[in-house]
């Protein structure tokens, strides 16, 4: 058995290596390991929401200022724009109404706007709002739109929002503006990092949120080919470029193509 | 400021210092020596303390401690004379031979003077008569051995000026008197060989090789026609002609020097051709010239004559020179004139080029031995050009498979000829693919995978290298008794980088596993200490790298997803390598900057994070949690059977690891982002708590009772408790929580107490006050009055329930 055990190891290796490349492409990249660390930096936020809450209708309040601002006249009747809209609400509806929605649950209004580019995004208080390119480019596609749908009220519902408005909202408590003020650089230091965790935090959201209205968790994978997300083919990169990318990543406030998508990928296969 | 005594001992050491002197100047013109030093004068003494007294400049260096005045100093020795370059040279030879510039200058100027006045006839009879005086008066200094060292300037000098006027007889119109260029060209050539030849006849090496050099060069500053190009191989064959019949090889480095300088008009009318003029048969002509010069001289030492006349050795020193100076710079030339007509190199023209310089230097090898400089050079400058020629392949897979079969080649070719330099060439040339695997690599996978095909052929012959230096190699080099080990590391980075280019991460991570088990097990059946570090590096390297493999999406294979599959491989390897490492202490030992011990404490370290990063990727909070705590226990039972502390102290570490995981992603992260709440997931949840406790149990067993399994006792009981509080807390609402915790803290109390275990009543209490503080600050802060009521009279009981407990507890005592 002594003798046999190094031979079964190394065929063991063997058929591991034959294994994980019929599983999908894999690289280098020091993602994995700042991820975990971005991951614990967000025990920060999480901490400073159990000392100071941030309510539904404190944050409901900013929100509704900052739509006031954005909210722009509705399309005319009877136009593209206006059943796109249209489609927009419906669409945002019923994914309000997953049993996952629980911090605005009833209370979601979903918008349009013409500026922006193609794009979708929420503010505090469960306004969401997507521009005119991204219905144009996704208004075949419910369960692409869903997806949308699903990471922004995602953004909302797992507090990332209340996270970054919870110290300002209580400028008026002195206790709270002064720890606001001691926090905010480590905060901001540590946000740039973790800002990509919430993208994919969102994304996890989205597909577990499609799969509880019994849609298909992998039309992310559409959303992400029509924002330009494109698969990557070529994995191998030199150990420059892996830093170069680990780097990058502290400063961008989304995660890569590569990493959002396998996670994507990974996640729409995971058992509920 | 010096006082008396110190400024008289210094002075009477000046004197004594004088006096030496005078005694040698004494003892070099023959004379007795002179007498021994007498105090100084009184009158003299007064000044120089007048003197001292003065103020000084601070910056005076200080003197020089005194001598002592009774010992007199021992006369120094004459100065060398003999010695170049020294007084007596400067004295001697440069006066002499500035002297006769200076004249030649004056009978020029005298000349151009005279051209205003004089016929052209007169002009040049003149110059020749001044040139003829000079060297009739130069051999006449000759033999008188007071005007001897005279000779050698007159003579020089008086040749330059005939050479000079025979140049300028028929190409300067003041003393134009020959018009056929025949004619002028017999002159000169007769007065550069009869100045040779009188050169020669003297014996001086400086005559010799002024002679030679003033023969080439005024040529080359007059700009001679490039179509009389023939005329400098012909000067070059009769200086490799003068060189072997004289005995002086010497010669040929003023004539090879020439010769190339005169090369350069057509090189650079060869390279000034407009492109579209670049063409074989443009080339060709120049090139042959520059070929036959080089062979002319590389050949040589195929002549017997040669080998007869120049075998002493220092005349086979001075050719080795020259063939080493006549091979750079035809290389140079022909290089870089071939590069400029066609634009990059071939192989086949690299090819053709190298077979100039090997062939020679295969045949220099016999005519002079292995370790002459230019059978050396003959080796690395073919393989600098193939290179060259390499490196500009277009096709990135050839380029890397020439390039290794090139380097690897000349090695074979160093290893059969036995010359070291053709093999240490070809080990630097085999180094630098790394850095162009790297090159090639970039353009992209294609030419990656291509690449690496390359690579492991390269490794394969390093791997053969590593093993034929040493049983082909009776005698190595000093350098080069190590070098078998090096070709084992180039073979296994060949092989590594050859793998990493081949194959995604996570299939390279394996492959290096199996490699890392391999190069153990060969370690150990050959004996071979490096390829053991080797293992061992790999060993260590696998595992910093699996923290870096991004597994992308990656669909399950066999069932599990690639990362778990990958992991299970690195751990079953590392507990292989923990628990039945094949490597002997004795081989290890070998090596000293690391023991073999210290290289499994690394690995079992290795080993525990690499499992618990794995299981914190690919599993959330919910499901973390009891697998650690589970890996714990294990670690902390396999530490007290092995009795081994970094088992004992991984087992804390990861308990309080977990502990700190169940409140920051398990507590923390939002339930949405969690795995379902099943059934099987909370009864292995609640398991692991249970076996916590069953950990407890060991670390209180009879058998324990050390100052550490106190501390795992209390840490196994205390992160139970932290698991079944967080999950709760996960779970249920605000006073559910408050009731649970109460019962959580009431069943460890109990259990404390039933057991005796300090370990489990500590926590339970613990727990027992945050419910008290909980619920009187928050739970029923806003609950109606009877509810609080309610609520105060339930947590009285439960208290005085513990406190019964407590009690009855004590007088069991």
């Amino acid at each position: 058995m002594k003798k046999l055990a190094p031979v079964l190891l190394i065929a063991g290796a063997l058929a591991a290596a034959f294994a994980s490349s019929r599983g999908g492409r894999s690289r280098e990249s020091l993602l994995p390991v700042s991820r975990v660390v971005a991951e614990h930096e967000k025990a920060l936020d999480r901490g400073t929401a159990i000392v100071f809450p941030l309510s539904a209708d404190e944050e409901r309040e900013i929100g509704e200022k900052i739509d006031r601002e954005l909210r722009e006249p509705g399309a005319a009747p009877g136009t593209a724009a206006a059943s796109r809209a249209a489609l927009w609400r419906e669409l945002g509806l019923d994914a309000a109404s997953s049993p996952l929605v629980t911090r605005f649950r009833g209370r979601y209004e979903f918008r349009t706007a013409l500026r922006g580019g193609v794009n979708a995004f929420a503010i505090p208080g469960g306004f969401v709002y997507a521009t005119e390119g991204i219905l144009e480019k996704l208004q075949k596609d419910p369960d692409a739109l869903l997806f949308v749908l699903g990471h922004e009220i995602g953004h909302v519902e797992l507090g990332h929002y209340a996270d970054a408005y919870r110290l300002r909202a209580g400028a008026k408590d002195p206790l709270r503006a002064l720890l606001g003020g001691a926090i905010f650089l480590p905060r901001l230091l540590a946000s740039l990092h973790f800002s990509s965790s919430q993208e994919l935090e969102a994304d996890a959201y989205a597909a577990r949120l499609l799969r509880s209205r019994r849609r298909d968790p992998a039309a992310g994978l559409r959303v992400f080919d029509a924002l330009g997300l494109k698969a990557v083919t070529d994995t191998k990169r030199g150990p420059g470029e892996v830093v170069v990318e680990g780097l990058a990543d502290y400063f961008a406030t989304h995660p890569g193509s590569w990493e959002r998508r396998a996670a994507l990928e990974r996640e729409a296969g995971r058992a509920p | 400021m010096p006082t008396n005594e110190e400024i008289q001992t210094q002075l009477s050491a000046l004197n004594l210092e004088v006096h030496a002197l005078r005694d040698e100047v004494e003892r070099l013109k023959g004379g007795a020596s002179a007498p021994a030093p007498k105090a100084a004068p009184a009158e003299i003494f007064e000044d120089i303390v007048r003197k001292a007294k003065a103020p000084e400049p601070p910056a005076k260096a200080p003197l020089r401690p005194a001598p002592s005045p009774s010992i007199a100093p021992a006369p120094k020795p004459a100065r060398d004379y003999a010695s170049a370059f020294t007084e007596k040279f400067i004295g001697e030879k440069m006066l002499q031979y500035v002297g006769a510039l200076i004249l030649s200058l004056g009978v020029i100027f005298f000349l151009i003077w005279r051209a205003q006045h004089t016929s052209p006839h007169e002009r040049a009879l003149m110059a020749a008569a001044a040139g003829a005086a000079l060297v009739g008066l130069g051999v006449l200094a000759r033999s008188r051995p007071a005007y001897k060292n005279l000779s050698g300037a007159l003579v020089g000098g008086g040749w330059s000026i005939l050479y000079i006027t025979a140049y300028a007889v028929s190409h300067f119109p003041p003393v134009k008197i020959v018009d056929a260029p025949e004619a002028g060209l017999a002159l000169l050539l007769a007065a550069a060989g009869g100045m040779i030849a009188h050169a020669l006849a003297t014996g001086s090496r400086a005559f010799r090789l002024y002679a030679f050099s003033l023969t080439y060069f005024l040529l080359l500053f007059c700009h001679a026609d490039v179509a009389s190009f023939d005329l400098f191989l012909l000067l070059l064959s009769a200086s490799a002609a003068i060189a072997v019949e004289s005995g002086e090889a010497d010669v040929l480095i003023p004539a090879l020097i020439g010769f190339h300088a005169n090369y350069l008009p057509v090189y650079f009318r060869t390279i000034g051709l407009p492109p579209d003029q670049h063409t074989a048969a443009n080339f060709t002509q120049p090139f042959a010239w520059l070929a036959v010069g080089y062979l002319l001289v590389a050949l040589m030492p195929f002549v017997p004559r040669t080998r007869a006349r120049l075998g002493t050795e220092e005349q086979t020193r001075l050719l080795d020179g020259a063939l080493c100076l006549n091979a750079a710079l035809f290389a140079l030339v022909a290089g870089s004139m071939g590069r400029v007509y066609f634009g990059h190199s071939s192989l086949p023209r690299a090819a053709a080029l190298c077979a100039l310089f090997l062939l020679p230097a295969l045949g220099h090898l016999k005519a002079l031995g292995r370790k002459a400089a230019a059978v050396s050079l003959g080796g690395v400058i073919p393989l600098a050009l193939m290179a060259a020629a390499v490196f500009e392949m277009p096709d990135p897979m050839w380029k890397l498979f020439a390039w290794v079969g090139v380097s690897t080649g000349w090695v074979f070719l160093g290893l059969f000829l036995d010359l070291p330099v053709w093999r240490a060439s070809g080990l630097c040339m085999a180094l630098l693919t790394f850095m162009f695997y790297t090159e090639v690599a970039r353009r992209g996978e294609d030419a990656r995978r291509s690449a690496a095909m390359a690579l492991f052929i390269f490794s394969g012959l390093s791997y053969f290298f590593s093993r034929f230096h040493r049983l082909c190699l009776a005698e190595p080099e000093e350098w080069e008794k190590p070098v078998t080990e090096y070709w084992l590391y180039i073979g296994t980075a060949a092989l590594v980088l050859g793998l990493w280019g081949a194959l995604d991460a996570a299939p390279f991570l394996c492959c290096l596993v199996a490699l890392a088990i391999a190069g153990e097990h060969l370690a150990v059946g050959l004996g071979r200490v490096h390829l053991w570090v080797q293992a061992a590096a790999l060993e260590l390297g696998f595992g910093f790298y699996s923290f870096f493999v991004d597994y992308g999406g990656g669909a399950p294979a066999i069932g599990v997803s690639p990362r778990l599959l990958v992991t299970a491989v690195v751990v079953g390897t590392y507990v292989y390598l923990l628990f039945a490492d094949p490597t002997e202490e004795a081989l290890a030992a070998r090596w000293e900057p690391f023991s073999r011990a210290d290289q499994r404490r690394a690995v079992s370290w290795l080993l525990l994070a690499v499992a618990a990063f794995a299981v914190y990727r690919e599993f959330d909070g919910r499901l973390r949690l009891p697998i650690w705590a589970f890996t714990s226990l294990a670690l902390f039972w396999i530490g007290r059977a092995r009795k081994s502390a970094d088992f004992r102290a991984q087992a804390m570490l990861l308990a309080a690891g977990t502990a700190l995981e169940a409140v920051t992603s398990y507590l923390a992260a939002p339930a949405a982002l969690l795995s379902g709440l099943t059934v099987p997931r909370a009864a292995l949840y609640w398991s692991a708590v249970g076996a916590l406790i069953g950990g407890l149990s060991v670390a209180k067993s009879p058998e324990a009772g050390t100052e550490r399994d106190d501390q795992a006792a209390t840490m196994f009981a205390v992160l139970a408790l932290v698991l079944g509080a967080a999950y709760f807390a996960k779970e249920l609402d605000r006073v559910q929580l408050t009731m649970a915790w109460t019962g959580l803290g009431i069943a460890f109390l109990a259990g404390g107490l039933a057991l005796n275990w300090r370990e489990l009543r500590l926590p339970g209490l613990g727990l027992l006050g945050l419910c008290v503080a909980k619920a009187l600050l928050s739970d029923t802060a806003n609950l109606p009055l009877p509810n609080r009521v309610a609520s105060f009279v339930a947590l009285g009981v439960v208290l005085l329930f513990a406190s019964t407990l407590y009690n009855r507890a004590g007088s069991g005592e």
